[in-house]
């Protein structure tokens, strides 16, 4: 097959990568008008939360957390200038967080969060956890732990990797009035994995069975929290209705990832991409980029190439490590799509700490691509690479966004700034 | 009473005893081929039952356009099959049928419906030669379709041939006869002794002229010398033969088949004389006869059968095969003995390239009816193996109609199909997948213990299984098991779902492959490859439940054959779907 | 509390050392500052010498691995995978080593079957095609952990004690003589006194430290060396490379997995025992000379063992040429009566250390009674089962349980195989249940290196009362912390992005890394 023959796609913007920075520079691109293209395996989406960071902890080295995350902000900005956020500022910030959270909203996914508060949610394994947007399922537990009112966290049989015994004990610390108790699933059908019993808990059927189930431990309880299985694609009924079931506020404590909370935003992005009139490659990876005179052409495929997409401009949201983004070869990581300059350690032996929970974090989490104040990546000399070529999310070098809370924030503000950008210049 | 008379009663008896013998089945059929819940030999009074007045006066229409069109014109041929096959089935069937009918019948319906009747009269004797021809021209082409259509020629067996060998015998021996007859001087002599009793011998050399020019005969030297052919000769030999011969002979040349060759004949066997005409007859005759006698046991019974078969079906024209009424046994039966081996359904056959794969004959549909034939015979007295092959079949079957669409008799293959693997299951032999997954843990555990250790790596073995690379990207996500269809479904069953995808590759990971084989999961996968598409690192899942299932397979027939799985108590597990 | 013999160190020593004294009737108590294997037991190849890896270096530790071999595969048959082995070379490797080999082999009484390249090549496909000579041995793989469980097992079973997480922190002596031993508790910190008639200090690198708490002096140096484990079996029977023992020579299989090493570095403090990037990148280019594959497949973690060598030496890198056999010493020359040090020595050799050693206490407390350690059959420990790879699956699919979910995907250990292990194993601390769960299961050994199975597992143990409070939550670091140590030296490509992704659930999701700094991660207000 020559590559004439392949389908040819014309647009002004091609947006690689399919994580959440992906995501919200194709929503945000869309919005200012632009024709976008979009490509990326089934990517971090799924092993997304659902829970939008913006910035909870700094510095890293003393685990400091912050209520107010634009107070951090600032503070972040001060001590670490180079950090991504330090290109950013507060009224771009929150209007990334505003379009984004509003995209959201319509796809059918409700968030909340305070005015320049961050917010808490449990953990599976009873922590609590800092973040500023969301999602509307997890948001009573932030009432929940500011005030601990009696409340009862459910789980059930056979599911994996959660139990309530153990976040009742471990929360209990902070959040005394936590009983616990374990179900059989009601109906006691589907599998024992998160997703069938989320489809499950689709059906009022089912989830009257699981009020029915339940009433005997409600009494004198206020809240009562369930494993994040409270539907995949009708989430917002799932959840007003179980709530109403049980005269209580409900809320969902987040499962290990890869699970139901990633995939609402997967199931929700890829039927609201195609909707809005993005040209979208889902499960295709972008094989090849070569700079043409007025922007670029992608060779996007599989194996092979299948399609060809020309764009004025791109936007790389190929993440880090786990989103192949970045390759940590064994002498060195490298970007392997343009084959830009990573800004990494001296030596693999510095990557990595001695300890796991090191306070200080892993050198190796802040490698990643140099930018502009414009997010164009940069050659060694510290020109851009290209003048369409943008760099948003978790590739950027310069943050540690596990131990910092900030990868959802990095990803939507840097994305909201490239798009910004490259839709300012047309 | 004359030999020829003894023979013939006795292929007359033969014939109609196997005639009764089979139609008897198709009324009483074998159980294999029952409704379940109901005895199979009430299938024909059942049918008839279900054939009230009002029905049968709106099907009459429609039944007798199917005997004017399918049966007597065999337009189910042009419909379903090819131009060619249509010539070649209906020259064979309409000159065979002339030849039976005006011919071989000759006393019964011939000379009493036809005054005047003689076989050497025109058109008798141009049809003649003209039903032989068609019938040549018939077993020529399909001949050449069995030898040189490579589809064709996989199915073909040695009866086919044999069928056709035989049918080319009485064609070959019939036209042999009569050419010898017109060459051989014998039977001139014995003609013209008895219808021109002539003490003249110059009327007689004339007559001898007129013959050895127009009719083509060769006369010794001695009864018609050279010289006496002459122009004057040869016009009272014409006049002698007008009156004498022309009422009950025309013209030789009419016989546009058997001259020609009585010219060959008599140039080459002339010296053989009365003694090949009486060869050639007793040759034609014994080969009539035999065929005669076979009709009933070979597949040549489908002269009778498939128009049965074809108006039986008339009577229920939908393609009404997942709902087999009463009458079923009765059409299960009939259809059986309806298929003529054409093997049109094996060119259709979606699975054909299984077949070119694994090698089971009984993949093909017209090779899985022959087994079935045979099962249908014996009640289950096929052997282990062809049991096994036969189960194989059922299994790489996807029901797709297919066969059933494109076959020219109008046999209701699904419906067989659907009966053949009930069947078979019932005899131990269930689809292959349904017999795999009924091996627990015990059996591919002990199957295990006797395997050689695999060499793990790609450059002994280009399988996934066996490559320490297939899974060496694996971050344990689990999003494989996350996106299956099969754990989404809101009812499964705990059992059926018992060792989710990633445990899958996990165990194949460990070197476990072998113990990974008892998972019911393993069965109920629908290779839907949503795993592979899903999987962040590439792993190529699918392919890998594909290779298990297929490991599956090699094992236990490696077992089977070595006779290691009687032994071993394989005792089928509950698994809903297994009868 | 009292008793007749306190070992010190809960190696295979002085698990050996335990059976051999309680088979013969001495009553004695088995402490470890951690748990079982803790030291070089833990950390090496897990091989059984066939002897031939000494024929050029001491035919009589040669000799005596061939004979303990085969005391081993009788007293112990389920502890030992009965691999077979292969020493090879490849090009560049010297000619005389491989021209002497099977001449030193059958001074020693070792077998040792010459094999044409393509022999070898095609029993073991990985081979480099480099290869230009080969021999078959008859090595082994064994189950450190195992023989150790199995050995404290068989103690146990006929009076002996073990006290994990016990560390000796001082004696209390009278007239030349130990009167008592005093022990802490690691978790609670709790101290008190064991009395005892005799020590044998069997802390192997540690010894040192050990006996100086009483006084003597040990002389030891300390080797270190470091071992890779591959994700899958590259090769069915043991590889050793043809040459004079060098660094990262050896492949052994140990059912599911290869490890390959090792080095042999020196260094100053036992404590100091991790394996380095360096050490990592020099045992892969060596390895891949023998089995190329080794450039390319996936590694799970790097592990280290430190060698107590005893017995002053030159400087430099020739530890390799220190007496690998192991010293016994009496130290009522040194003025302390009741007190014997036994350090050094192999894993294949493990027995007849403890014997003789059983030997001399026996003959200083006047007990007349034979050694029976190589006559009588170590039964498998029901504790020590489920460190064999694959049993717990195999189990698993056997049983055909649905509500025996499985907690550790990678290695497929269940519920039961989690309630078993606790069943059987002694009281744990606080804090310290998950690591002691891990040393007798394949858990946290697969891919995910603990970042799924620490979350299941602990839940679990919520779920059955074993942990309580907020205590999972140490739990679930001490184990991660752990995994770390081995995995640390390889996260490049694959490794790297299951640690990635590791950490963004324990620190990005669950903020595990504020634990401790901010009590229960609360904070910020």
């Amino acid at each position: 097959m020559t590559v004439q023959s392949l389908p040819r796609h014309d647009v002004d913007l091609m947006v690689i990568g399919t994580g959440l920075a992906g995501m919200a520079a194709a929503a945000m691109a869309v919005r200012r008008g632009l024709s976008v293209a979009l490509a990326g395996t089934s990517g971090e989406s799924v092993y997304a939360s659902g829970l939008l960071d913006l910035l909870a902890v700094h510095p890293v080295k003393d685990g400091r957390l912050w209520d107010d995350p634009f107070a951090a902000l600032a503070a972040l900005a001060a001590d670490e200038p180079g950090h991504p956020y330090a290109r950013l500022d507060r009224p771009g910030i929150e209007a990334a967080f505003a379009a984004f959270t509003a995209f959201l909203g319509e796809i059918g996914l409700d968030y909340h969060g305070h005015d320049g508060k961050n917010a808490m949610v449990l953990t599976p394994v009873g922590t609590i956890k800092h973040t500023y947007r969301v999602p509307a399922g997890m948001w009573a537990a932030d009432a929940g732990i500011r005030t601990t009112p009696p409340a009862l966290i459910v789980d059930f049989y056979g599911l994996k990797g959660f139990s309530s015994a153990q976040i009742a004990q471990t929360a209990g610390v902070f959040w005394p009035g936590l009983a616990h108790v374990r179900l059989p699933f009601p109906g006691g059908r589907p599998a024992p994995y998160p997703e069938p019993m989320a489809l499950a808990l689709e059906s009022h059927k089912t989830r009257q069975e699981l009020a029915k189930a339940l009433s005997p431990h409600l009494r004198g309880r206020e809240m009562v929290g369930f494993p994040a299985v409270l539907g995949i694609y009708r989430t917002r009924e799932t959840l007003a209705a179980l709530s109403e079931l049980l005269g209580t506020p409900v809320f969902e404590i987040p499962t290990i990832p890869p699970a139901v909370t990633g995939l609402r935003l997967k199931a929700a992005f890829e039927e609201a991409m195609p909707e809005r009139g993005v040209v979208t490659f889902f499960q295709k990876l972008v094989l090849g980029v070569r700079a043409e005179a007025d922007g670029f052409a992608c060779d996007v495929g599989w194996s092979s190439a299948e399609a060809q997409v020309r764009a004025r401009g791109v936007i790389l949201a190929t993440g880090r490590f786990f989103g192949k983004g970045l390759v940590p070869h064994r002498k060195g990581v490298i970007e392997p799509l343009f084959g830009l300059p990573v800004v990494q350690p001296a030596a693999r032996s510095q990557w990595h700490r001695d300890r796991m929970f090191d306070p200080a974090g892993h050198p190796i989490n802040r490698a990643g691509l140099m930018t502009d104040d414009r997010f164009r990546p940069l050659w060694a000399d510290g020109q851009p690479a290209f003048d369409g070529l943008y760099a948003v999310g978790s590739i950027l070098a310069g943050h540690d966004w596990t131990r910092q809370k900030c990868g959802a924030g990095l990803a939507l503000a840097t994305a909201y700034a490239a798009v910004e950008d490259f839709a300012g210049r047309r | 009473m004359s030999l020829f008379a003894v023979i013939l009663w006795i292929c007359l008896a033969v014939c109609l005893g196997g005639t009764v013998w089979r139609m008897a089945r198709w009324l009483l059929p074998d159980r294999s081929l029952a409704v379940p819940g109901l005895p199979p030999s009430g299938a024909l009074a059942a049918l008839l039952r279900s054939l009230s007045w009002p029905k049968a006066l709106s099907a009459a229409p429609r039944m007798a356009f199917t005997f004017l069109f399918d049966i007597l014109f065999q337009g189910h041929l042009l419909q379903r099959g090819s131009l060619w096959r249509w010539v070649m089935h209906f020259s064979l069937f309409a000159g065979f049928s002339g030849l039976f009918f005006f011919h071989a019948l000759e006393n019964f319906i011939s000379r009493p419906f036809f005054p005047g009747y003689e076989p050497t009269l025109d058109p008798w004797q141009f049809l003649r030669n003209l039903f032989g021809a068609m019938v040549a021209l018939g077993l020529g082409i399909a001949l050449c379709r069995r030898l040189f259509v490579r589809d064709l020629r996989r199915t073909s067996r040695f009866e086919d041939f044999f069928t056709l060998a035989l049918i080319g015998l009485i064609i070959a021996s019939g036209f042999g006869l009569e050419g010898a007859k017109m060459a051989s001087p014998a039977a001139f002599e014995r003609m013209a002794a008895d219808y021109y009793p002539t003490p003249d011998a110059a009327d007689l050399t004339a007559l001898r002229a007129y013959w050895a020019t127009e009719g083509g005969m060769v006369f010794p030297v001695e009864s018609l010398p050279r010289e006496a052919v002459t122009p004057e000769i040869l016009e009272k030999g014409r006049e002698i033969s007008e009156m004498s011969c022309a009422p009950c002979h025309s013209p030789p040349g009419s016989a546009f088949v058997s001259a020609p060759l009585s010219r060959v004949l008599s140039r080459v066997l002339a010296p053989a004389g009365a003694g090949l005409t009486d060869g050639l007859w007793w040759l034609h005759v014994l080969s009539c006869l035999f065929a005669l006698a076979w009709l009933p046991f070979g597949k040549l019974f489908h002269i009778l059968s498939t128009p049965v078969g074809i108006l039986l079906r008339g009577l229920d024209p939908g393609e009404a095969a997942a709902r087999p009424g009463m009458a079923a046994p009765l059409a299960r039966a009939v259809g059986l003995d309806a298929c003529t081996h054409c093997g049109i359904c094996s060119r259709h056959c979606s699975v054909l390239p299984s077949f070119l794969a694994l090698g089971t004959p009984e993949i093909l549909p017209s090779e899985k009816l022959l087994s079935m034939r045979r099962l249908a015979g014996k009640s289950g007295k096929l052997t282990p193996a062809a049991l096994a092959a036969f189960s194989e079949g059922g299994f790489v079957c996807t029901e797709c109609m297919r066969c059933t669409v494109v076959c020219p008799s109008r046999i209701n293959l699904q419906d067989l199909w659907l009966v053949s693997k009930r069947e078979a299951a019932r005899l131990g032999h269930p689809e292959l997948a349904v017999r795999l997954r009924s091996y627990g843990p015990g059996v591919w555990e002990t199957l295990a213990r006797r395997a050689r250790p695999v060499a793990r790596t790609l450059a002994a073995s280009p399988s996934l299984l066996d490559n320490p690379e297939t899974f060496a990207c694996c971050v344990q996500c689990s999003v494989c098991t996350g996106v299956c269809p099969i754990f989404r479904l809101p009812d499964i069953p705990a059992a059926e779902v018992d060792v989710s995808p990633h445990q899958l590759m996990n165990l194949v990971r460990m070197g476990l492959a072998d113990h990974a084989l008892s998972a019911n999961f393993l069965w109920n996968c629908t290779t839907c490859y949503k795993c592979q598409e899903h999987c962040p690192q590439g792993i190529r899942v699918a392919d890998v439940l594909y290779e298990l299932r297929n490991l599956a397979h090699s094992k236990v027939e490696a077992a089977a054959r070595a006779g290691l799985l009687d032994d071993m108590a394989a005792r089928p597990q509950a698994t809903g779907d297994a009868p | 509390m009292r008793t007749t013999v306190l070992i010190i160190g809960g190696g295979v020593t002085g698990a050996g050392l335990a059976r051999d004294l309680a088979l013969r009737g001495v009553a004695c108590v088995l402490v470890d500052k951690q748990d079982v294997n803790a030291g070089a037991s833990g950390g090496n190849h897990g091989l059984l010498h066939s002897g031939a890896r000494y024929v050029g270096s001491d035919p009589m530790a040669a000799r005596e691995c061939r004979e303990e071999g085969d005391i081993l595969r009788r007293i112990a048959p389920h502890c030992i995978e009965d691999t077979g082995g292969l020493f090879v070379a490849v090009c560049g490797d010297g000619e005389s080593y491989i021209a002497d080999f099977p001449g030193l082999c059958a001074k020693s009484g070792i077998t040792a079957t010459s094999l044409d390249v393509k022999t070898a090549r095609d029993m073991e496909p990985a081979l480099s095609d480099r290869l230009i000579a080969a021999y078959a041995v008859a090595d082994a793989s064994v189950d450190p952990f195992k023989l150790s469980l199995d050995n404290i097992g068989q103690a146990t079973a006929h009076g002996a004690r073990f006290l994990p997480w016990t560390q000796v922190v001082g004696f209390r002596l009278d007239a030349g003589r130990i009167r008592a031993a005093i022990l802490r508790d690691a978790a609670t910190g709790r101290e008190y006194e064991l009395e005892v008639s005799l020590v044998v200090n069997a802390a192997g690198a540690w010894a040192g430290r050990v006996a100086a708490l009483a006084g003597p002096h040990v002389d030891l140096v300390f080797s270190k060396g470091t071992l890779l484990v591959t994700q899958s079996r590259i090769t069915d029977r043991v590889v050793n490379r043809l040459r004079p023992a060098t660094d990262a020579d050896i492949l052994v299989p140990g059912g599911t997995v290869s490890i390959l090493g090792t080095t042999s570095v020196r260094i100053p403090d036992p404590d100091d025992c991790r394996p380095t990037i360096a050490e990592v990148d020099q045992i892969i280019d060596e390895g891949a000379a023998m089995v190329p594959e080794l450039n390319s497949t996936r590694y799970i973690r790097a592990y280290s063992g430190v060698r107590p060598l005893f017995g002053k030496t030159s400087a430099g890198s020739g530890d390799r040429a220190v007496s690998r056999g192991f010293a016994l010493l009496d130290h009522a020359r040194d003025g302390v009566e009741n007190f014997l040090t036994i350090t050094g020595g192999k894993l294949t050799t493990y027995r007849l250390m403890a014997e003789k050693a059983a030997d001399l206490v026996c003959a200083k407390l006047g007990v007349d009674a034979p050694c029976l350690t190589a006559t009588t059959v170590m039964p498998p420990y029901a504790g020590g089962r489920w460190t064999e790879p694959g049993l717990a699956p195999r189990r698993w699919l056997k049983a055909t349980d649905p509500t025996d979910s499985i907690l550790c995907e990678c290695e497929m250990v269940s519920k039961s195989v989690v309630d078993d292990i606790v069943r059987t194993m002694p009281p744990q601390s606080p804090g310290y249940t998950l690591v002691s769960i891990g040393l007798r299961s394949r858990i946290g050994k697969g891919p995910c290196q603990g970042g799924f199975c620490s979350i299941r597992v602990t839940g679990h143990l919520y779920d059955t009362d074993v942990v309580q409070g907020d205590q999972g939550l140490a739990e679930i670091r001490r184990f991660l912390d752990e995994r770390w140590r081995g995995v640390h030296p390889i996260l490049f490509d694959f490794p790297l992005l299951q640690a990635e992704f590791q950490e963004a659930v324990h620190c990005g999701l669950f903020g595990l890394e504020l634990v401790l700094e901010n009590g229960n991660g609360k904070g910020g207000e």
